[in-house]
């Protein structure tokens, strides 16, 4: 298994997922396990992505997805949605003293970047290093 | 002694048949015709999985964590995420963040 891939809202509850029929290939999907085992490593919080549909507020569902973490305050989740071509950093409240709005303005930037050139793995594994790097050690 | 063309000249191939002469050359040509499409298809596979800005994606939504196992609430019990309103309902502080188009 690569990453802790979990399907969102899929009929059957499912671990070990139909990811592989992801947008992702195996390669990928390894890097952005790699990328955010370091990032929860060297920072101690909980990164996590999202990639699919959110419902309409964007923010407000990928607040709701964000709620979803056993500790939110501590957490990050970067959620991509492919459709309306939007992405979403949403940072708990701890974690915003260490990660600001501006650090994670310019990470979404980038990300949107290498998302508009089609290339979702490469915008969230500089995405994820780049938070990650902003957040540094505890 | 005469020499004839029967001794110089080693006249085997002309005694092969017709069907063996057209069907040799047209299997191969198959092979390699099969071989060149199977490559293209091959390849036409492989970058179907890929993501491409402006056309619709159809993937299953994926959520990645790093340790699902000790990341979700109620992972142990069942392993699937709902975007419910009853875990966000849960008391957290305010979020921060950014938002971004492409």
């Amino acid at each position: 298994m690569t990453a802790g891939e979990v399907t969102h809202a899929a009929a059957t509850p499912t671990w070990h997922p139909e990811v592989l029929d992801g947008p992702l290939t195996t390669r990928q999907l390894l890097r952005v396990d790699e990328a955010l085992r370091i990032a929860d490593r060297t920072t101690e919080l909980t990164f996590s992505v999202y990639i699919g549909d959110l419902a309409d507020p964007a923010r407000g569902a990928a607040e709701r997805l964000h709620g979803e973490l056993v500790d939110p305050d501590q957490s990050v989740l970067i959620a991509i949605s492919p459709n309306q071509r939007v992405l979403e950093i949403v940072t708990g409240e701890r974690v915003r003293r260490r990660l600001p709005d501006r650090e994670c303005k310019l990470a979404a930037l980038s990300m949107a970047a290498a998302f508009g050139g089609g290339d979702l793995a490469g915008g969230i594994v500089s995405g994820l290093a780049q938070l990650a790097d902003h957040a540094g050690k505890p | 002694m005469t020499t004839t063309w029967d001794s110089l000249i080693p006249l085997g191939a002309l005694s092969l048949g017709f069907l063996k002469t057209v069907a040799v050359p047209l299997a191969i040509a198959l092979a390699v015709i099969l071989l060149i499409y199977a490559v293209v298809y091959a390849g036409s596979a492989k970058r179907a999985k890929r993501y491409r800005p402006g056309r619709p994606f159809t993937f299953t939504p994926v959520w990645f964590l790093a340790a699902p196992d000790r990341q979700l609430v109620g992972a142990g019990e069942h392993r699937q995420l709902t975007g419910a309103a009853g875990a966000a309902d849960r008391p957290h502080g305010q979020t921060g963040g950014a938002s971004d188009r492409w």
